[in-house]
This record gives structure tokens, sequence and C-alpha cells, in this order.
């Protein structure tokens, strides 16, 4: 199980390394929207967490190139995890492709749930188990 | 009293100039020609049309509408080309338009008006006829509220009134910008605007008037009286020439005012009694209250408060204190402090609910307003930036009509007419709407406006930034207390820290929701919700919560529907708090939730009672209990720790949804809160909750599973797949395992992954037979999850005895659904499990 969390903040970064090392998880990093679609080139990963606002590519730019790709990577879970509380943050996470939106301070049980969720989506793209 | 006196000069002293109508808009080469019938009869019916305009709005709406009626037969008219045609109908749309906006109709003005736009600046682009429909919208903009649009407009229709040598029209343009930045409260503007208005022009009393009244207002809100009084004198000369004595008395009223604000109370008494004189009968007698009302309050002023007492008595007289509307809302606050002083303290009681009802009022159509003006104010920023440019654009065209000011005076009848000229009780212009709510909102004008919005802004910007370091916080106590070697004291402890980020988490949380309601940007978003769903999962949660104090939460459903149309976050939000506070404010007995469909007054509603055997509210403290940072006295503070936002916030959502909150309770009683929300039944199902369900593992989210698994790799996905779903997960990987960790702890159900329980498919049957055999001694459910393989038959796998067999490859979301399943509808094997378990 492996996991992308694309965000500037280093604490943050490792409060979720953390959270998903107690289900026993692990967690890739990058800072900026650039650094996250490099390690998406490089890397499988089951989802990716998506930090909207940080210096060089924002995350809803990440997530639209992300969506656009020819791959079959452009359909990886994506969850935007963030601070902002605007009311038209929903419909802007979801018209640039993501999945979900996980509020920070990110609780530790809605972030395994989110994940879980989605692994377990109904709609032809969760996992299946061999 | 500095600020009460501030406010009432805004709440007198607005005076606007009106539309320029009448001016003949039909460009000069078009007039001297010969005219068809069609089109002299037409501009007869135009000229009666202003005519009315002055006075009688009803019929000049009729003759607009006969106007149209006229204009649009025209087009069929021979010798009238299409354009005259056009230009004739959009004359006559304006002038309906105009009078639609006098009587507040702004929906069909602004159809009009736009209409007419779109075929003046087909047909005659530039004209006159297009800046005063560039006026008129701008009027509608304003009004809705849309200030940047307004300016947009105002500006282009000040330009074409300077390319077509209108000085007039000029002139009131300025005074239409000036009159945005009143609302602002940007003074300096207002000052230099109306300024330059008259330096546009100023043979026009009415335009002088507006222009020396507006600038004096803006000295006053300054606190700069003597310019102000010279201003007023001017105002005065203006007045007098339009030989109006309620004009008069109005800048009397305010000179008054300016003057005893400056301490000048005598020069303020002479004044004051000037204009008392004028309203004594006739049209100013509607304006007497308010003059009897600022001589109170120079009395008062001077000391004189058995003087102040009786002139308050002479303005109230007749007046019902508990009817009387925003604008006497200043004078109520002042007539109760006069009679306290006074020793009369049931009338400066009855003055003091007055005040404070208006008050009320006057803060709920700010909550009403408050998106509008909010939207104005953060336009006034945008416009801001541009204002450079443009005033060095208007300086530059000052100079140039100063040279052309005696050189073009059109021959232009103009009539102006608005607040002023129909006194401050008649018709009240639409274009007003947002300066309405200013003027009716006396408490709060722009300062307190202004001070709202910092104060929004700044609870937003700090809930934010403090959420960062919770982040770090919270994060970490979780990772913490998800380990399971942590014991006593230290898991105590960090317990206790997790417990209050939470709390602290939570009042972040209800300060943003604060701010964002008070910015107006509250969002509803409504969903068909299953309301046992709904309230079963909200018992669920708070039962646990209401067990930890040792109390009982029950809960109950009435004729309650099961399917609505509700926004169940919100409703969600307004039960959770209710239920937290009643948890929290009662240390003994029961909590209870009662859902009931009721029928009122023909629509369907439902009730959520939220009932406690608490500490209770006393009923003079219960209308204090839904402000913002309110608690109840303070020995409930001692008691108990909260913020008191939760049932602010609560009622401002129940509102939202159409609802309200109400609340019976008496001290040491307990305490009822109902929450009363419109709605609607889809279908005719009933709501009903299962007392028991979720008590015993019964359903997947109550279980505590265990998974045998060998493929460590695959563990982390298991893990996350499964943690959603069930209560506990523990993971081990081979039969010795499992059954060690039976022994020591209850498992409600184990799932075996089939190629896990050995080290080949011999040994692999063998131990999921000996883990079955170990569940069935405990009751616990078994499913086993295998691919069939040559070695390890589908045959095999259904006779090793598990409550269940799910068959490899499958996807994840059809494992959940399976292991769903097994709860739902047992199969014989699992009956067995299910009656031993419950038995």
């Amino acid at each position: 199980m492996k996991i992308l969390f694309v965000d500037d903040d280093a604490m943050n970064r490792r409060v979720v390394k953390d959270m998903l090392d107690v289900v026993g998880a692990s967690m890739d990093e990058a800072d900026c929207g650039e650094a996250g679609l490099a390690r998406i080139d490089d890397e499988d990963y089951h989802v990716i967490l998506m930090d909207l606002r940080m210096p060089g590519m924002d995350g809803l730019t990440a997530t639209q190139l992300i969506r656009q790709r020819l791959d079959a990577k452009a359909r990886l879970p994506i969850v935007v995890v963030t601070a902002d509380t605007s009311s038209d943050l929903q419909k802007r996470c979801a018209s640039a492709g993501a999945d979900g939106v996980l509020m920070k301070p990110v609780a530790m049980a809605s972030l395994i749930d989110t994940i879980g969720r989605l692994m377990a989506r109904s709609d032809g793209l969760g996992v299946v188990l061999n | 009293m500095r600020a009460t006196t501030a406010a009432l000069a805004f709440a007198f002293g607005l005076v606007t100039a009106g539309p320029a109508t009448a001016a003949p808009s039909r460009p000069a080469a078009v007039a001297p020609a010969p005219r068809a019938g069609a089109l002299r009869a037409f501009d007869d019916k135009i000229a009666a049309t202003k005519q009315a305009m002055m006075g009688d709005p009803l019929a000049a709406r009729k003759a607009a509408e006969q106007a149209v009626a006229m204009a649009t037969a025209m087009a069929s008219e021979p010798g009238v080309s299409p354009g005259d045609a056009a230009i004739s109908l959009a004359t006559a749309r304006w002038l309906l338009g105009e009078t639609m906006i006098g009587m507040n109709d702004t929906a069909q003005a602004k159809a009009l008006i736009d209409q007419a736009l779109a075929s003046v600046v087909r047909f005659d682009p530039g004209s006159k006829l297009e800046g005063d429909l560039r006026r008129s919208r701008a009027t509608l903009a304003e009004a809705a509220g849309n200030v940047q649009g307004a300016l947009n407009d105002y500006l282009a229709a000040y330009a074409i009134f300077r390319a077509v040598g209108q000085q007039r029209s000029q002139a009131i343009a300025l005074q239409d910008i000036g009159g945005l930045y009143l609302e602002a409260g940007d003074y300096a503007r207002v000052r230099d605007y109306y300024g330059q208005s008259l330096a546009a022009y100023h043979d026009d009393p009415w335009l002088n008037l507006a222009t020396y009244n507006n600038r004096g207002q803006a000295w006053r809100e300054e606190h700069k009286f003597s310019q102000a009084e010279a201003e007023y004198r001017l105002a005065l000369t203006s007045a007098r020439q339009l030989e109006s004595p309620l004009l008069e008395a109005r800048i009397l009223t305010n000179l008054a005012d300016a003057q005893s604000q400056a301490g000048r109370n005598d020069a303020a008494l002479k004044t004051i009694a000037a204009a008392d004189r004028l309203v004594r009968s006739g049209e100013g007698a509607g304006w007497r209250p308010f003059v009897q009302g600022v001589r109170a309050m120079i009395a008062a002023r001077r000391g004189d408060h058995q003087g102040a007492g009786r002139l308050f008595a002479r303005a109230f007289a007749g007046q019902r204190l508990d009817r009387t509307e925003m604008p006497y809302r200043e004078l109520h606050e002042a007539a109760a402090e006069t009679y306290e002083r006074l020793g009369d303290r049931d009338l400066a009681l009855a003055h003091l609910k007055a005040f404070q009802r208006l008050d009320s009022e006057a803060l709920r159509l700010t909550a009403s307003a408050s998106s509008q003006l909010m939207a104005a104010k953060f336009d006034f920023a945008n416009l801001k930036r541009g204002q450079l440019e443009r005033d060095i654009l208007i300086e530059r065209q000052r100079t140039e009509f100063r040279t052309r000011l005696f050189t073009g005076l059109g021959g232009a009848l103009l009539v102006i007419f608005g607040l002023l000229s129909f006194g401050y009780v008649s018709i009240r212009r639409s274009r007003d709407r947002v300066r309405v709510a200013n003027t009716e909102l006396s408490a709060t004008n722009f300062a307190l406006e202004k001070a709202l919005k910092a104060r929004t802004d700044f609870l937003a910007t700090t809930s934010h930034e403090i959420r960062t370091p919770l982040n770090g916080i919270l994060g970490m106590t979780q990772v913490l207390l998800a380990d399971r070697r942590l014991t006593g004291d230290v898991r105590d402890r960090i317990e206790l820290l997790n417990d209050a980020g939470e709390t602290m988490k939570s009042l972040v949380d209800d300060i943003l929701d604060v701010a964002k309601m008070e910015a107006g940007e509250l969002t509803i978003a409504m969903e068909d919700v299953s309301l046992s769903k709904l309230i079963g999962d909200i018992w669920r949660l708070w039962r646990a919560a209401a067990a930890a104090k040792g109390l009982v939460l029950s809960c109950s459903l009435e004729d309650a529907p099961e399917r609505v149309i509700v926004d169940q976050d919100r409703l969600r939000q307004i039960l959770s708090n209710l239920l937290s506070n009643a948890i929290k404010f009662t240390s003994q007995g029961r909590v209870m939730l009662n859902v009931r469909g009721v029928e009122h007054g023909g629509r369907s509603e439902v009730e959520f009672v939220v009932r406690d055997t608490g500490i209770g509210i006393a009923p003079e403290d219960q209308p204090m209990i839904f402000e913002a940072f309110t608690q109840v006295n303070n020995s409930t503070t001692r008691d108990y720790s909260g913020t008191g936002l939760g049932l602010t916030i609560s009622r401002r959502l129940a509102r939202a949804l159409g609802g309200d909150i109400a609340i019976a309770s008496e001290r040491g009683e307990g305490a009822c809160f109902t929450v009363t929300l419109p709605l609607a039944r889809i279908g005719t199902a009933n709501a009903r909750i299962d007392e028991d369900a979720g008590l015993s593992a019964d359903r997947l989210d109550q279980a505590s599973m265990l998974l045998v698994d060998r493929n460590v790799a695959q563990h982390a996905l298991m893990r996350i797949l499964l943690t959603p779903e069930v209560r506990s997960i523990d993971i081990v990987v081979s039969a010795e395992e499992a059954i060690a960790w039976m022994e020591r702890q209850h498992f409600d159900h184990v799932v075996i992954e089939g190629a896990s329980a050995g080290s080949d498919s011999m040994t692999a049957i063998d131990g999921i037979r000996r883990i079955i055999a170990r569940a069935d001694e405990n009751a616990t459910r078994t499913s086993l999850l295998a691919a069939p393989c040559e070695t390890l038959s589908a045959a095999a796998l259904f006779a090793a005895g598990a409550s269940q067999v799910i068959l490899k490859p499958i996807g994840a979301a059809d494992l959940i659904a399976a292991l769903k399943k097994s709860y739902q509808a047992p199969s014989p094997a699992i009956l067995r499990d299910v009656s031993s378990a419950n038995g």
C-alpha cells in the first residue's frame, strides 16, 4: 500500500506519514505540484493526497494535469487535503477531478476511512483482491 | 452619544438628486425636421408623462404605458423611420422604467431599461438618452448592491453628458458618484465629487441643496462641525429658493444637531425653534416629531433634563412606544437616558424596550442585508484601485467645463425628484434599497459595518491560522493513542491532551462558522435524506458520550417521515450541538431525543425535541442563550466549560433551513429545546428506529474483526479497506497465531484468507478447520476468503464449515458488500452463530 502526499508543510507531511504508518501503509512526499507529478511518473501509488495551496504548482492544477494523462494513472484516486473552508471548495475540487476532500486538521479516522472507501469504490475503479 | 448623533445625522440627513428625467432625449438634429403626426402625438404624450412624474407617480406610470403603446404602434406607421421608432420606444420604455423605479418595482424596471439601452446603443449611441439610460441602470445596480456596476454606468453617463454638452446632467452624474462614496463612508471624496458637481452646474437650487446638505453631512460625520454648519447655511439658502418649508426644516434640524454637537447649544436651540415654526402645519407636519426629538436631545445636552423629558413626551405623543419605526431608534435611546435621570423608571424602561426592539430589528436587517452590504464594501476596495486614473480624468475635464460653463447651457427642462421632493415619509425610491437598509439601520452605520467586517475577517483568518498547529498536535496525539503498547498514566495523559485539542478544534470550527454566517457565506445543500438513518447515526454517536457520564440517551420517533429534503450536515450539526449541550449540563438522569411529524397550518413540519434533566435555564436568561459568546451567569461558567457558540450556530442554521429553535425550561428543572423545521414528507413511510440496533454485534460496523492473512504486503490495504467498516480490526499471519489471539480476547468475526492457514494447501485446509472450530466455541462468525485451485477445491472450501465463503478474485466493494450481507440475510450456517450469540 503506497500513498503520495503532496504538501509544502513538512509538519503536515510528517503527521500524515505517521498516521499511515499505524495502519502499515507507506507514504512518499512531495512539496509542490511539480515534484508530485514527477513522483507519479516514477512510482505506482494507490492514492494521492493533495494539498491545495503550495508554492509553485497548486494542488488543483496538479490534479487536473493527472486527469489529463493518457495512461491508467489518469484515474488515480486523488484526495484533496486542505484547511480551505470556502463554500465552493467541494465544487472546485470536484470539477478539477478530485475524488474526495479531507479538511485539516486531518483526523486519523477520517484519513483511513476516506482512503478505504476510495479503495472499495463500486464504480469499477476500486481495487481487486487476487 | 457621539455615535447616536452621527447615526441620527445619517438617518435624517440623506438628500439625493433624483434622475434627470424629462430632458428631451431625441437628438437635436431630429427635432427641427417636420414631424409625422404619430411622432407629434408621441412627443405630447412624453411631455405629459414627464409632467406627471413631478407629482403623481400613478398617472405618470399610466401615461408612460400609453407612450410605450404608441411607440410600439409607430413602428408600422408610414413616414416613421425604423430608427425613429426604435428611439421613441426606447424613450417611452425609459420613462416607464423610471416610474417603475419610483414605485419600487425594480424587476420590471430593469427589464425595460435593459431593452431600451440595447436599442439606443444600436440606433443612437452616445446620445443623451444613452446617458440617461445608463444612469437608470446604475440606479438599479446600486439598489441591487452592485456598486462596481453602478459606478461604471455613472461614469459612462457622465462621459456621455459631457460629450453632448449637458452640464446639468453631468452635475447629477457627479452627485451620483458622490452618493456612492457617501455610502462607503469616504467623506473626502463625497465633498470632492459634490464640489465638482457644483462646478459643472450651479443654477439649480435642487442640485445645490443636495450638494450643500451632503457635504455638510460629510463634515458632520467627521465631527468638523463648523464646516458642516457653513454648508448647511448654504443649503438653507437653496431650500428657501425652493420655497419648501419641509426642506428648510430638515436642513435646520441637521444644522441644529451640528451646532449642538459642537457645544453651541444656545444657537442650536434657536435653529431648532425656527425649524419647529416651519413644521407646525402643512407638508412638514410629519417631520415635527423629529424636530421635537432633536430639541429634546439638545435640552438634554444642556443639562435640562426636565425640559428634555417634556419634549420627548411631545415627540412621542400619540405614538405607541411598542410600534415606532426605525428613525425613532436614537430618540428612544436618548429618551431612555433622560427618563432614567428623571427617575421615571417605567418610561425609561418602555423607551429602552423600544430601543432594543428597533435595535434587534436593525441587527436582523443587517443579517439579511449583510451579504449585499459586504459585497458592496468589497467592491469599494476594488473601486479605489482605479481611483487615481479616474480622478485625473475628472480633474482634467473639470477644467474643461469651467471654460464651457456659460457657452452651452441648453434649454433642457430638468426634473429632479427623489427622496427630497416627497419628504421623508413619502415614496422611497428603490435605487436606495442598499441605502435604505443603511438608513433604517441607523445603528449599523458605516463605521459599525466596517468594524463588523474587520471582525469577521479577523475571526476567519485567526481560526484558519490556529488550525495549522492544531493539525500537528491532534495528529500526533492520535498517532500515539493508536499505539496499543501505550498504557496506564501515559495513555491517560495523552488522552487528556487529545481531548483538549479536540475541544480547541471545535471552538475554532464554531468561530469560523459564526464568522461565515456573519459574512453571509452560509451555504445550504438540500438533499433527499433518510430520517431514520440520520437520527439513528446521531443517536448512536451521542449515546456513547452520554453513557460515559452515566446518562441514558433515549431516542424515539413519532409520525416522522422516513424521507425528507433537508441539508443533512446542517441538521446533524444542530442536533449534535443540542445533544452535546444537554449531556454537558446534565449530571444525572437522562437525555431524550424525540422526533415527531406535525401538521401546522396545513404544512408539514418535523419537530426535533431534545430534553434533559439537567440544571435548566431560568426564564429571564433564556433570551440570551442564543447570543454569540454568551453563557448564562457566572456560576454556570464555573461549573461547565464551553463557548456558548453552539446555540447561536444552531439557531442560525435552523433559521437558514426555514425553521427555528424554541426553548422551555425552569432553573433546576431541566431544559427542552425544540427545533421545528418545515420538512415536506416524501412518500408515506414513517421513520422507524430500532432501540436495540447496534447494541450487540449484529452489524458489521459493530464487529471486532480478526483477519488471518499470510501476505504481509497486503496487510495495509486490508486494514485500510476494513477499518471504515468495522469497530476494530486485528491482523495475524497464521492459524496458530489466530488461535492464540482468540484465546486471549473475543472477536465477533474472523476472516480467513484461505491460503494463509497453512504453508501448503493440505495444511491450509487443516488450519482453516482449526480456526473455525475455535471460532464456533465462542459463537464467532467466520468468513473464508479464498481462490479455489487444483489442490484447494471450492467443494473443500465450502465443506470447511465457515459461516460464509467468499471466492477470489473479488473487488473490494464486493468483498465489503458480502461481509455486510452475512449480517442481513443469515444463511443456515450463520443462523447457528447468531442464535448462540444472542442466546
